[in-house]
């Protein structure tokens, strides 16, 4: 079976790992942006081949696919489908696993995704309100309290910022910041055309973080084990927002910090989404889907954002617990076929990530490319641990360069987390810098501590929103009493609707 | 022991004048009498002290650091080079060595590992707890060998990271606590790096029970223990020694508060809010002259008549140094109110020595009850009872909150685990 998979990431060698890892005879492609040496490997080994070239242009992807015409397509990042990709390959009869244009505005668009939960009532959802305009933004801001200012646009997590604003006395500074975020986030998103709000503004809560992966034909819906991911770049959740540092799964399908009950509750609103965004944009949701969640003291499970596609790294973490022939459920669920499918992990298993990324990371990319490093992969196989390779690329002298983000990722699992920690700092000790430029990792994710700190979060939130679910007021926080003009309830929701962009 | 703080923010943008204003605001109550605060000025760090105004060089820093200080201890505790600020929580006599190494650090390409390597080298000595900037907006903080003061890190969203001695700090400026150091351990800041490392600590860690007796707000975390239920634990093991009823249970503001409500719930006594304070300033004990704390007294200690007049009073207080606080309360009490009974309850044992590190200032010829037996001070206080915690009450309240605790100028090396 020929499969062409479409992205250059550490994402993309999970997804590469998990197709050549199939019962049947894989010959697999690559359409890379750089030489990611993972990804080359990967291919070279099944007879295929990587062709490096921009993965967001529909008319490499079609050049391509028709050149070695393969029988099914997997896109892996969310780019390619906001310009296209997986549309044009359709169009010319490929079998295409990863979502449309239409569909992926679920991800491409924040204020389409949260306008779709408000049309529908769809429980988790956040109140907020939407600008195309810089100054009404600023203005509003002035008098929003404490919320979070995104760019309306998905642009790989940058941009947001979460400006708790709880204590009046630093209210004053904090509306110059949040200000300031705006005039940045206008800045950076008008370099994108395919949207029409720019700024989300949006109601701050806080609690623990997991994502719910699943994959649908866009009939049949079949959920993967939740993940946490670490967005923080640094130990004890300090500093930048990152693409992720790491992530943990397991056992079972939860997380030691989330109930059997939240999980049912997860797994009903990203169903309840899926049908509705089908609905909405009047086209079919082929590929992998992921609601970015909170157990927020609100609602209980509360979405904080989707992506039309595999996390990065929460697919990584399941690599190695997962069990079924992964490559037939991407062929299914291309083919409108996954009905009666079902995908087998093992469950008593867990597993833990690590990224390892060169210092100055995310931030100072400029100088965080450009570095020699090596990896001994033996060594970390000889731990039972996986090598995933992200943002490096090999170039002509035969060495591997970092390029600024992400450059590997270690997946280990056992069973027990402390087991699989001690395996993931062990092997990310195996990569190494050869020009001395310091690497870093979370040493943190996966610890004891770590899981022991977000079991007590997550009783913390649980309080709160078992009681609003006992008062009836599940939901209900932005009620406002002016006098003179009465209860106003939500006042940050944009009475504005979504139009369609395209 | 004074307290400090220290910011690093990882984004532009941020004023950091409001943060230093409120974060020395949160630690006024462990006194020092000026304020200190240190930042990054083009290639070189700056500092500037103030009393009651304001800061007038301050301007725009990714890191800084502040600290309240006895205005006669900042040579001991403050080091301030071009290249380097260093505050240490107490005086040491090892400033200039740990400011040499922390300097050295900071041009290191490794400054953590150094920063473990060469602190290790003070293993048997008694190093304060203290935290470093440079003009690169590095940051350095670390934790005294001995575990004898504590230190805390928070963060707030993707923003900020700040550390202090005192865990209100991280509360009051929103951000939330992510871990408390422990003994030897430290924290290497910078926007592109954040390194934990260990230094090696001392073999007798054990962290000053004036700390959570006394020196901490009451909404402060010290090493994972709220001072507030601390202290009310220790005022219900005061219960025991209520040998005739009372009317009411009065705690010594504001201290005090917490064991008071401990020795009203153990005993089933009404508590009752006694006195209402006129100034705002730094606790009495942490006055620096005797006619200064007796101001401080007087001003704290206005009485709402009704409360006391013609009843049996158990007064509780956490301490008793010179017995100075206490003489006040009973005269005033006694004479101007006039009280049936005042029965006196100590949530500590007896005060009897100096404190060797330097984290308390106990003048040792002051201290009563290293000189005076239990019916003398009855008599000089003019109380009819008095009591005191004894060293298992203590050991029990440690032993609950799993802490292993100094109590050096109680005349014992220590309480609580594996004492």
């Amino acid at each position: 079976m020929k499969v062409l998979l479409v992205g250059s990431g550490g994402r993309e060698h999970a997804l590469a790992k998990l197709i050549t890892s199939s019962q049947a005879s894989v010959k697999l492609y690559v359409l890379s942006d750089y030489v990611n040496p993972g990804l080359a490997r990967e291919s070279e080994i099944t007879g295929g081949k990587l062709f490096a070239a921009a993965t967001t242009s529909p008319e490499n992807a079609v050049k391509i696919a028709e050149l070695v015409s393969p029988d099914l397509v997997v896109v892996g990042p969310e780019e390619p489908q906001f310009h296209g990709v997986v549309d044009c390959l359709k169009e010319r009869g490929f079998h295409v696993f990863g979502a449309s244009r239409r569909c992926s505005s679920i991800e491409r668009s924040k204020v389409f995704a949260r306008y779709l939960m408000w049309k529908y009532n769809i429980p988790g959802r956040l109140y907020y309100i939407a600008f195309k305009s810089l100054e009404e933004a600023r203005e509003f801001a002035k008098y929003a309290g404490d919320v979070v200012v995104k760019p309306a646009r998905q642009v790989g997590g940058k941009g947001v910022r979460v400006i708790k604003d709880t204590k009046a006395f630093l209210s004053e500074v904090r509306h110059q910041v949040k200000s300031e975020s705006i005039a940045k986030t206008f800045e950076e998103i008008n370099k994108y055309r395919d949207i029409d709000y720019v700024v989300l503004v949006e109601q701050r809560v806080e609690g623990v973080e997991y994502t719910a992966q699943v994959i649908t034909d866009g009939s049949s819906i079949l959920p993967l084990p939740l993940v946490q991911d670490y967005p923080h770049a640094y130990e004890l959740d300090l500093g930048y927002e990152t693409g992720g540092m790491g992530c943990i799964s397991g056992p079972e399908h939860l997380l030691p910090f989330i109930t059997h009950e939240e999980y049912e509750t997860t797994q009903k609103i990203v169903k309840e989404v899926l049908e509705k965004l089908q609905e909405e944009v009047r086209d079919r949701y082929t590929g992998a889907f992921a609601g970015q969640m909170m157990l927020t003291g609100l609602w209980g499970p509360t979405v904080i954002e989707y992506y039309s596609r595999f996390g990065d790294p929460e697919i990584s973490c399941l690599l190695p617990r997962i069990e079924s022939d992964f490559l037939e459920v991407f062929d299914r669920a291309a083919r409108g076929a996954l009905s009666g499918v079902k995908i087998d992990f093992s469950e008593e298993a867990v597993g833990v990530v690590k990224a390892v990324a060169p210092a100055g990371y995310p931030v100072f990319k400029d100088e965080a490319q450009g570095h020699p490093v090596v990896a001994d992969v033996e060594r970390i196989r000889s731990l039972g641990c996986e090598l995933l390779y992200a943002s490096v690329e090999l170039r002509s002298d035969g060495r591997m360069y970092t390029r600024g983000s992400r450059a590997f990722e270690v997946v280990c699992s056992a069973d027990s987390y402390e087991e699989a920690y001690r395996l993931s700092e062990m092997a990310a000790s195996y990569i190494t810098s050869l020009d001395g430029w310091p690497l870093y990792h979370r040493g943190d994710i996966g610890s004891g501590r770590l899981i022991d700190e977000r079991v007590r979060e997550a009783e913390r939130v649980r309080r709160v929103y078992r009681s609003k679910q006992f008062r009836g007021t599940l939901g209900e926080f932005f009620t406002v009493w002016l006098p003179g003009r009465g209860v106003v309830e939500n006042p940050l929701l944009s009475p504005l609707g979504w139009e369609h962009e395209d | 022991m004074t307290g400090f703080f220290s910011i690093l923010f990882f984004e532009s943008g941020w004023d950091v004048r409001s943060f230093l204003d409120y974060g020395l605001s949160a630690l006024k109550h462990r006194g020092g009498s000026l304020n200190l605060v240190c930042w990054r000025q083009n290639d070189r760090v700056a500092c500037e002290k103030y009393e009651n105004s304001e800061p007038q060089n301050l301007s725009h820093s990714g890191v800084a650091l502040a600290t309240r200080v006895d205005s006669r201890k900042v040579s001991e505790q403050v080091v301030s080079r071009d290249r380097l600020a260093l505050v240490f929580d107490r005086p040491s006599k090892y400033s200039d060595e740990v400011a040499d190494i922390v300097e050295k650090a900071f041009t290191s390409t490794k400054p953590y590992e150094d920063l473990a390597k060469h602190l290790s080298v003070f293993r048997d000595v008694d190093i304060p707890t203290f935290t470093a900037i440079s003009p690169r907006e590095e940051v350095v903080v670390w934790r005294s060998n001995t575990g004898l003061t504590p230190l805390a890190i928070g963060g707030y969203g993707f923003d900020m990271v700040v550390a202090s001695t005192e865990s209100s700090v991280i509360e009051v400026l929103d951000a939330d606590i992510r871990k408390h150091l422990l003994p030897g351990e430290g924290l290497y800041l910078t926007r592109k790096r954040v390194k934990l490392f260990n230094s090696e600590p001392s073999s007798k860690c054990r962290l000053c029970l004036f700390e959570l007796l006394y020196t901490a707000r009451h909404d402060s975390i010290v090493d994972g223990v709220c001072a507030y239920e601390f202290r009310k634990k220790l005022g219900e093991k005061l219960g025991k020694y209520l040998e005739s009823r009372v009317d009411v249970v009065i705690g010594v503001p504001e201290t005090a508060l917490p064991y008071a409500v401990g020795l009203s719930h153990s005993t089933g006594t009404p508590l009752e809010f006694g006195f209402v304070n006129t100034a705002r300033e730094a606790r009495s004990m942490l006055r620096e002259g005797v006619r200064d704390k007796l101001i401080a007294v007087h001003l704290k200690l206005n009485p709402i008549r009704r409360v006391f007049e013609g009843k049996s009073v158990a007064i509780v207080d956490d301490s008793m140094v010179t017995g100075s606080t206490l003489k006040t309360v009973a005269q005033l009490l006694r004479y101007r109110i006039g009280v049936r009974e005042l029965h006196v309850f100590i949530a500590s044992p007896k005060l009897v020595d100096t404190c060797p590190y330097d984290v308390v200032a106990l003048d040792p010829g002051t201290l009563i009850s290293a000189y005076l037996d239990d019916s003398s001070i009855e008599k000089y206080l003019d109380v009819d009872s008095l009591h005191w915690l004894r060293d298992e009450d203590i050991d029990s309240v440690a032993d609950f909150f799993r802490v292993r605790l100094c109590a050096t100028c109680f005349g014992r090396d220590a309480v609580g685990e594996s004492r």
